[in-house]
């Protein structure tokens, strides 16, 4: 299942840029009007004659050898490209899924069990963040800690290690809001329900201290639910770090994807969509997996949706 | 003691005060109404905004560069000099107009494979799954993204690759609900008296799903509305000098940074309002729908 | 008799949207040592929340009046170590199994919890009794059953699970709360038979729930009669039939389906079982009492001792022994 879904996208991503409008050559030579036996050179070099599934067999063979292509307009590796902007991707992706792991559950648990000033609080934050789409809320950040406060930077990836983390930091906030409030509300339902389950009840006459009643049968079982709707939203993330890249001008995955699609250069945005689509499939297998592992009463394949 | 009447109800539960109001939004409470208000403004903005926008776009001078608001220029100017208030009123009608195509299509798409899928069932329902299946695997700024490359940036070229990335996700939704109206009595006997399916279909299993679709469409105007503005943002939608919100946010950027964060905040505003208008009746009238169908 | 179990003039309220409702008025009950009582009543009449009064586990926000002692100690008032404790002193078997067992974790997790948790028993002791006690409520091959989850399991099955699970803790106390309703026809006798049998072996005071007055009679050594949130009458279980002392037990002997009668229990009352909530100033049972006068519908009567058991009827003394004759002719 995910083998064919992995080929299927990848016959789709690379057919739609091979049937794109638009002329290779001419982006080659630049509109200059090239002679025959350039074209024929180029066309060489390229396999620009060769039939589509014969290039199509090319590049999945390539790209399982870790040979992207080449970039026409850049005549650069498209692989060595990728490899380095997908740390930054990664970086952003990562911490936004960290902060959202560790605050959005963390609050949502705390508000389940915590009714009144603490589960109000949370509503209310939920609420606001839940309204802010990443690329506002990139501009609002942006405004209050780097130009008011001076806090953090506005721009771009720094220096790899701690200096990266302090300048992924508001970006990785801006990606990971929404998803923050989604990710607290469902935790909130769900411990809620799982408290009133019968079986606690059981649990709680038997002479079971709280806390152990809580965490080996509320969150036990709400971390069912919440590990999907958790990962879902995770997954989502990889492809809006586009938009987040571009609002903080980190040179990431995504935004240069945004900027091969302008440039129409294809090799490039075969594979990094490639990379991207890999990546989000690759997270809700794994999403589906651990939903196995954590309920005894699924089978791997199926999820309760 | 206190006597109850025997006629109390088992359940009093918390419900906002009821509104008669419109049929159309009853049992959505205050909020749902106000947010409908909203929601009604902000279309007729979209439509009528070029009739009310005292400057039109392209009468910029630079001179303006984010000067404040004045007389006749009450919100201000942007960066590069144009009506601040005219750019928002002109924007309004791609960034409200827009996400409603996408919708539109989006939900012909997904009832229209629901319906062929909880009809026919069998392989039909198979084959449609699959290929749904493949088009999850393609977040919607993904797919924005890949159509931008082959066809072109622009508002039609979004709004289409959105609507096909969103069509799963309604489908899903409503195939399980047709599939439990399919398996209805009423439905077996229209079939017995010999009705087409298309019929049976557009005439009777389309309406008592009704609710569900218009739930579904609302709380996917949302996400629409976001998704588009943000590949407007990023330049893959919306292309200046066309005014839309999205694009204002981009262009204001350079503003915020100076410290002149006006533009991108009132189009952010204008976004936020419009969005949570939406969420919050969506989530009423979704409320709704499952109740009815219990 | 020493009491194990005391409860006196127990009131609960609970919370139901803003407002406290009434769900036990002024409930008494003894339980003695070794002794099994049986609590019957139709539903809703609030034998489920007197047990769970008992557990302290009534939902979040009730309120309770009255005390309820149990060896001596109050128990409405207990906390924290102390609560934990006294809980560790009674076990209650539920119901419905499906719903009151985990159903993310094994079987051999649900019933070594109790002793690897609250009595540091070490894991490999722990599963070693419960595969003996498994043994005992009649599942064999416990070994193999500590492996497996409780979908994998009938209700049946489960049921004798949650058996084991409470006698695993040598409590005092049972609380049983309608323990065969959920199980199908077959399997309902079996497990009774064996929690019956398990109960009088090991010397432990039961309180049984049920609606059925005859398996009550079969089982209990005493019955009470729930109505209203309040104990209508009490008396040894097999002088119910031959001799109530409560025109509502009376009526529900009456309603007893015979042996070839497929008639729905509880038929031949009139009218809808009451809540405490809903109880009326006077006699909860007046408007539906084919005996009520019209002092029974604003003088409120009391549990009054009558014979060898007890019962709160105005006229019990003066119905007595005419009261199951009348009933089922009406
Ligand atoms: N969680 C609850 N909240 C409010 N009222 C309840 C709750 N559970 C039960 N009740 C009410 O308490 C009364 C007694 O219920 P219960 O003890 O379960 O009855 P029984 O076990 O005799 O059928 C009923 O009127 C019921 O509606
Ligand atoms: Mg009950």
């Amino acid at each position: 299942m995910l083998i064919g879904t992995l080929l299927v996208s990848s016959f789709v991503i690379y057919s739609a840029l091979y049937l794109a409008p638009g002329n290779p050559i001419a982006t080659l030579t630049g509109g200059r009007t090239p002679s025959p036996e350039a074209v024929r050179i180029l066309e060489e070099r390229y396999h620009l004659n060769d039939p589509f599934l014969v290039r199509y067999w090319d590049w999945l063979t390539g790209v399982l050898h870790g040979d992207f292509g080449v970039s026409i307009p850049l005549r650069q590796d498209v692989s060595t490209l990728i490899a380095e902007r997908i740390g930054i991707t990664l970086g952003l992706v990562v911490y936004a899924a960290i902060i959202i792991l560790i605050l959005g559950i963390g609050a949502g648990i705390l508000a389940a069990l915590r009714p009144g000033l603490i589960d109000s609080s949370v509503i209310v934050a939920s609420t606001i963040s839940a309204a802010l789409p990443s690329f506002i809320a990139a501009i609002v950040l942006l405004l209050v800690f780097s130009v008011q406060l001076g806090w953090f930077p506005a721009f771009g990836p720094g220096e790899a290690g701690l200096d990266r983390i302090y300048h992924l930091t508001l970006p990785a906030i801006a990606l990971a809001l929404a998803s923050l409030a989604i990710v607290s509300r469902v935790t909130r339902a769900c411990v809620r329900e799982e408290l009133r389950r019968e079986h606690v009840q059981t649990a709680t006459s038997r002479g079971i201290p709280r806390h152990l009643v809580i965490r080996r049968h509320v969150l036990r079982n709400a971390a069912i639910p919440i590990t999907t709707v958790a990962g879902l939203t995770i997954a989502s993330l990889i492809a809006l770090s586009a938009v987040v890249e571009r609002a903080f001008a980190l040179n990431g995955l995504g935004a240069y994807l945004i900027q091969a699609a302008l440039s129409k250069d294809f090799a490039v945005v075969q594979g990094i969509a490639l990379v991207l689509v890999v990546a989000f499939v690759v997270t809700n297998t794994v999403i589906d997996i651990l939903y196995a592992l954590l309920d005894p009463r699924v089978k791997l394949g199926e999820r309760a949706s | 003691m206190s006597a109850m009447p025997a006629t109390t109800p088992i359940e009093t539960v918390d419900r906002e005060p009821s509104v008669r109001g419109l049929p159309g939004l009853r049992g959505t409470g205050i909020v749902g109404h106000v947010c409908a208000a909203i929601l009604a403004l902000a279309v007729l903005i979209a439509i009528v905004g070029p009739l009310l926008a005292p400057y039109s776009a392209t009468e910029i001078s630079l001179s303006n560069s984010f000067v404040g608001p004045t007389g006749d220029h009450y919100l201000g100017f942007t960066g590069q000099g144009a009506d601040l208030l005219s750019l928002l009123l002109l924007g309004a009608r791609s960034s409200i107009l827009g996400p409603l195509i996408v919708v539109v299509a989006a939900m012909v798409l997904g009832v229209v494979v629901a319906i062929i899928s909880a009809w026919r069932g069998g392989i039909v329902d198979q084959v449609l799954s699959v290929i749904m299946d493949v088009l999850f695997a393609f977040p919607g700024i993904l797919l924005a993204i890949l159509a931008a490359a082959v066809f072109g940036a622009s508002l039609q070229t979004a709004a289409i690759a959105l609507a096909i990335a969103y069509a799963p996700y309604i489908a899903r939704v409503l195939r399980a609900a047709a599939i439990r109206e399919r398996s209805r009595e009423y439905i077996a006997a229209l079939e017995v008296q010999g009705f087409s399916a298309w019929l049976i279909c557009l005439r009777h299993l389309v309406p008592n799903i009704s609710g569900l679709i218009v739930a579904q469409g609302t709380i996917l105007f949302g996400y629409a509305m976001v998704d588009l503005a943000a590949i407007s943002y990023i330049g893959l939608g919306v292309q200046p000098p066309q005014p839309d919100w999205g694009v204002m946010v981009a262009q204001g950027q350079s503003g915020v940074l100076q410290g002149y964060p006006a533009e991108s905040l009132a189009a952010g505003l204008c976004i936020i309002i419009v969005v949570v208008a939406v969420n919050l009746l969506g989530e009423r009238l979704n409320a709704r729908s499952q109740g009815s169908a219990r | 008799m020493s009491g194990l179990v005391e409860l006196d003039g127990l009131e609960v309220d609970l919370r139901v949207g803003g407002s406290m409702r009434p769900v036990l008025s002024g409930t008494t009950l003894q339980i003695g040592r070794g002794e099994a009582v049986g609590l019957v009543g139709e539903s809703g009449s609030g034998k489920s929340m007197t047990a769970r009064s008992i557990a302290r586990l009534l939902p979040e926000g009730a309120e309770v009046r009255g005390s309820i002692r149990f060896d001596g100690t109050e128990v409405t008032s207990l906390r924290g170590a102390d609560l934990r404790a006294y809980r560790r002193r009674i076990a209650m078997v539920f119901q419905d199994p499906r719903a009151h067992v985990n159903p993310v974790r094994s079987i051999g997790d649900f019933l070594t919890e109790e002793l690897r948790t609250n009595e540091g028993v070490p894991r490999a002791e722990a599963e070693r009794r419960a595969i003996e006690l498994l043994d005992v409520v009649g599942i064999p091959d416990g070994a193999r059953r500590l492996r497996q989850y409780p979908h994998e399991l009938s209700g049946g099955l489960l049921q004798r699970v949650m058996i084991a699970s409470a006698l695993l803790s040598e409590p005092e106390l049972l609380l049983a709360d309608e323990p065969t309703t959920a199980l199908d026809v077959t399997t309902q006798s079996d497990v009774m038979a064996l929690l019956d049998e398990l109960r009088r072996e090991r010397g432990l005071a039961m309180l049984f729930i049920t609606h059925d007055l005859e398996l009550a009679g079969a089982v209990c050594d005493r019955t009470a009669v729930m109505y209203a949130g309040q104990i209508v009458e009490e008396q040894a279980a097999d002088a119910l039939y031959t001799d109530p002392l409560h025109p509502y037990t009376a009526a529900l002997v009456a309603a007893r389906p015979d042996i070839d009668a497929t008639a729905a229990r509880l038929a031949a009352i009139p009218g809808r079982p009451l809540s405490a909530f809903e109880a009326p100033p006077g006699c909860a049972f007046a408007d539906r009492c084919p005996f009520s006068e019209d002092r029974c519908e604003s003088e409120r009567p009391a549990l009054m001792p009558i014979a060898a058991g007890s019962s709160r009827c105005l006229r019990a003394e003066e119905l007595r022994g005419r009261l199951h004759l009348t009933v089922s002719d009406v």
